[in-house]
């Protein structure tokens, strides 16, 4: 058996660029400091990872800082040690013999306890497992077998930058890039560019795949243009600008502008987005969009939808499916009625 | 992990109600009273017992500690008299009523300093009783005669041995009250009735009580609702639901809590109970009793964690009476009829959207946009939800209490995304008034306050210690004045700053009113 450390257990994506901060799973990373390697982890919605991460945040915070936060393996280390007992290392199993992933769905972690009935093993799963490690100060030990398959070679200090490439692509998704929205819409005229607009390039279905070559956007004058930017782009892609839907909600508005699409434009349009909080519960995204083509001269566009009582952001803007150029101009979201209270 | 404050402070913060403080200094002298218990404890195996009897009495005892600073000596004298109490308890019992026994004769091994100095105290308390008194406690106590017999010699009765006791119990207590312990406390059997959301699921402030949990005093017919925040809240709500068959047979611990049953098992451990109470001012916590082949062991835990341990183990739950009396209601009714935090809920705000500037300053929509909060909403227990309210009038914010003697403190105030204010001084100012009772006894309990933080930066506890000396919080105290006073606090709003927070706050008793509140760059 091999003794590894426990160097990571990172939030994903954490914190984002607009100032918020999301957790879709964590990034653990367990360093066989001899060896010069260390085992990325995956883990998403796994018991103990949350704990995990935290005990690693308080034991690296200055001292002398209050905390409230704590994590529940440190109680039962506590009682552990009350009465004499103790965790004496944490052995991780693979589960799955051809493995060379080590991952909370194929693995176990054996928990080897000393105390007044002598010496005891409890198995649990590995964020659980690792947590309580970390709580009781444990060793966590691979067979050497096993750690040969799943160790990767590191050759400097950083043990997280190699690994990010481990979150999934559901683990880096940001629901809304770029900054942090207003409350009412800003640079309809492009006037600043395409300050407070942001290029989405929705979901990547290929993590590998960089999607980001596939289209882009520019204004132009007092227009913004969205085009493909390589033969047969993979994807769709669309040019947005979110606001705080608190002031329409209730009402039924109108996003409009003036189109037009370049020559052999695949598919373009017109896109209102209505996005909820997952905690509101129920559906997070509301799409209504217009499909627009042949529009080689500027044309009058517009959808209306009704923004629900729960409706969290408005995204309006123009999209882009393969090949084809679309330009916005005069772009304008207003009610359709006065809005309550205005 | 605590090197750099002092116990002092410490001690402070815990006696405004912070665990986690107490645990703290708990943490730093452990070894030092685990040591001396290991050097006065004649059975090595009663250590753990002293150590953790030492603490208790330290937190309950915080607010007789003359000198914050020397925490350490005093705590070093309860391990002395703690372990001293051990070694006399078999012997001899004085005063059976009272857990810790004060017969200097007692004591193994040569009489110290301390003994001699409560066999004084005793020897002068027995002297002042009147003779028959003074001749039934010689019988029982010197000459381990029993209450029975005692009638049976001349010039005593039995009636006296209990006339004796109340004497020297009040003898004691106005002479030297160092010497009576605390009297035992009284405990409820109680059953985690259930558990149930409260508050909608939604952004709310950290550790902000979402969730309630029953407890029921079924002989009682009373129920004792406790406010844990959501997380206790969803993990106690899934011990209290029926567990799947699945999950039972599940050959691996799949929660925290059945690692923790099944590692306490196999340690051959049994987790006989779990008593609550408020162990200090505002501070209830969960006191673990453990069984197994070393002996009985007492672990003291959030209260939360305490009942997640309870539920796991199918152990009992005890509540103080003294909790009980005062916090229960009848439980009758379905579901408990918690004083409702509906007004108070209002004014917290729970879900204000921050805009991206001030606005309703002349409080024509009322709160709107304002929110009002405070450590007043921690305590685990409903009791102080409504110990400070607030209201709109006339264009003037009042933030006052609402009991005559609140818990914690409250701030009314604004808070507005730092984006436009970043890199620059900003000053929020207006107009203030107090009544006489606000601040007129201790400075810094009502005034105006400027904040700019990290929207994810608040770790601490919200005491008010703790908020003062918070880096990112520049406070002005105002002291009482009944005429309208204009104040200012100026601050620079740092770069990497996502919220600026101003408004009013008030520790204790009064009320502050704010008129023409204005926030601006300078």
């Amino acid at each position: 058996m091999t003794t590894v450390r426990i160097a990571h257990a990172e939030p994903r994506p954490g914190r984002l660029a607009n100032g918020g901060f999301s957790t879709s799973g964590f990034l653990v990373v367990l360093a066989d400091d001899l060896g010069h390697r260390a085992v990325p982890i995956w883990m998403q919605a796994e018991p103990g990872d949350s704990d995990l991460s935290q005990i690693l945040e308080l034991a690296a915070r200055p001292a002398g800082e209050i905390v409230t936060a704590d994590a529940p393996e440190e109680l039962t280390a506590r009682l552990l040690n009350a009465v004499g007992a103790s965790v004496t290392g944490v052995d991780i199993d693979v589960t799955a013999a051809d493995t060379d992933e080590l991952t909370p769905q194929a693995s176990v972690a054996q928990i080897g306890l000393d105390g007044p009935a002598g010496t005891q093993q409890v198995t649990t799963g590995l964020g659980l497992g690792l947590a309580m490690a970390a709580a009781a100060g444990a060793p966590v030990r691979l067979a050497d077998a096993v750690l040969d398959r799943v160790a990767r070679p590191v050759p400097g200090d950083d043990l997280l930058t190699p690994f990010l490439d481990r979150v999934p692509p559901a683990g880096q998704a940001v629901t809304l890039p770029g900054q942090r929205p207003r409350y009412e819409p800003r640079n309809l005229s492009f006037a600043d560019g395409l300050d407070r607009w942001d290029l989405d390039l929705g979901p990547r279905r290929e993590p590998d795949h960089d999607y980001s070559a596939n289209y882009s956007a520019t204004a132009d004058g007092e227009s913004a243009i969205l085009s493909s930017a390589v033969p047969g782009p993979s994807g769709s892609a669309a040019l947005v600008q979110a606001i705080y839907a608190d002031d329409y909600r209730g009402a039924t508005v109108i996003f409009g502008g003036e189109i037009r699409t370049g020559p052999r434009t695949e598919q373009a349009g017109l896109r209102l987005e209505i996005l909820r909080h997952p905690w509101r519960g129920g559906p997070t995204r509301e799409n209504h969009g217009l499909a627009v083509s042949g529009a080689h001269d500027w044309t009058s566009h517009e959808i209306t939808a009704l923004i629900p009582e729960d409706a969290d952001i408005i995204r309006f803007g123009i999209t882009l499916t393969g090949t084809g150029r679309i330009a916005l101009r005069n772009p304008e979201l207003r009610p359709a009625e006065p809005v309550r209270g205005a | 992990m605590s090197a750099e404050i002092s116990d002092g402070d410490l001690v402070r913060l815990a006696r405004d109600g912070d665990q986690v403080a107490f645990r703290l200094l708990v943490e730093r002298h452990q070894p030092m009273a685990r040591a001396r218990a290991r050097r006065l404890c004649p059975n090595p195996s009663d250590v753990d017992d002293m150590v953790q009897d030492s603490f208790l009495r330290a937190f309950i005892a915080l607010d007789r500690l003359r000198d914050p600073d020397r925490f350490a000596g005093w705590l070093a004298g309860i391990v002395l008299n703690v372990c001293r109490g051990l070694q006399r308890r078999a012997p001899v019992t004085l005063l059976p009523d009272w857990p810790e026994p004060l017969h200097p004769a007692a004591a193994v091994g040569l009489p110290s300093a301390e003994d001699l100095d409560r066999a004084d105290a005793l020897r002068a308390a027995v002297a002042d009783l009147p003779a028959g008194q003074r001749h039934a406690v010689a019988l029982h106590y010197y000459a381990d005669l029993p209450p029975g017999q005692i009638a049976e010699s001349a010039g005593a009765a039995r009636a006296s041995l209990h006339k004796a006791r109340l004497r020297l119990r009040a003898y004691l207590t106005e002479h030297r009250p160092d010497l009576v312990p605390t009297r035992r406390t009284h405990m409820t059997t109680v059953r985690v009735a259930r558990a149930e959301r409260r508050i909608p699921a939604g952004p709310m402030p950290i550790r902000f009580p979402s969730h309630v949990v029953v407890l029921a005093d079924d002989a009682g017919r009373r129920e004792l609702p406790i406010w844990v925040a959501a997380d206790d809240g969803m993990r106690l709500l899934s011990l209290v639901e029926p567990s799947s068959p699945d999950r039972v047979r599940a050959p691996e611990a799949r929660t925290v809590d059945e690692l923790t049953g099944r590692l306490l098992r196999a340690a051959g451990v049994r987790v006989t109970g779990v008593d609550i109470d408020e162990l200090g001012p505002e501070v209830v916590a969960a006191r673990i009793t453990l069984t197994s082949p070393a002996g009985t062991r007492h672990v003291t835990a959030r209260l939360a964690e305490g009942l997640a341990v309870a539920i796991t183990a199918g152990a009992p739950v005890r509540v103080s009476d003294t909790m009980m009396d005062r916090l229960a209601v009848p439980g009758d009714e379905r579901p408990v009829p918690l004083p409702a935090p509906t007004a108070a809920l209002a004014a917290l705000s729970l879900d204000p959207r921050r805009r991206y500037e001030q606005r309703n300053l002349a409080f024509a929509d009322g709160l709107d946009g304002w929110f009002l909060r405070g450590s007043f909403t921690g305590h685990p227990s409903h009791s102080h939800w409504q110990d400070y309210s607030c209201a709109a009038e006339h264009e003037t914010a009042v933030l006052a209490s609402a009991v005559p003697k609140p818990a914690g403190f409250a701030f009314l105030g604004q808070e507005i995304y730092a984006d436009d204010y970043r890199g620059a001084a900003v000053t929020f100012s207006g107009e203030f008034r107090t009544d006489d009772t606000a601040g007129a006894d201790t400075a810094n309990r009502v005034g105006l306050f400027l904040r700019a933080n990290r929207e994810w930066d608040i770790r601490g506890p919200l005491t008010e210690r703790a908020v003062l000396a918070d880096p990112n919080n520049t406070i002005v105290p105002i002291v009482a004045d009944r005429d309208w006073t204009r104040h200012e606090v100026t601050a620079r709003i740092p770069d990497d700053s996502d919220l600026v927070v101003f408004g009013i706050f008030l520790a204790g008793p009064g009320q502050i009113k704010l008129r023409r509140p204005n926030l601006t760059r300078t």
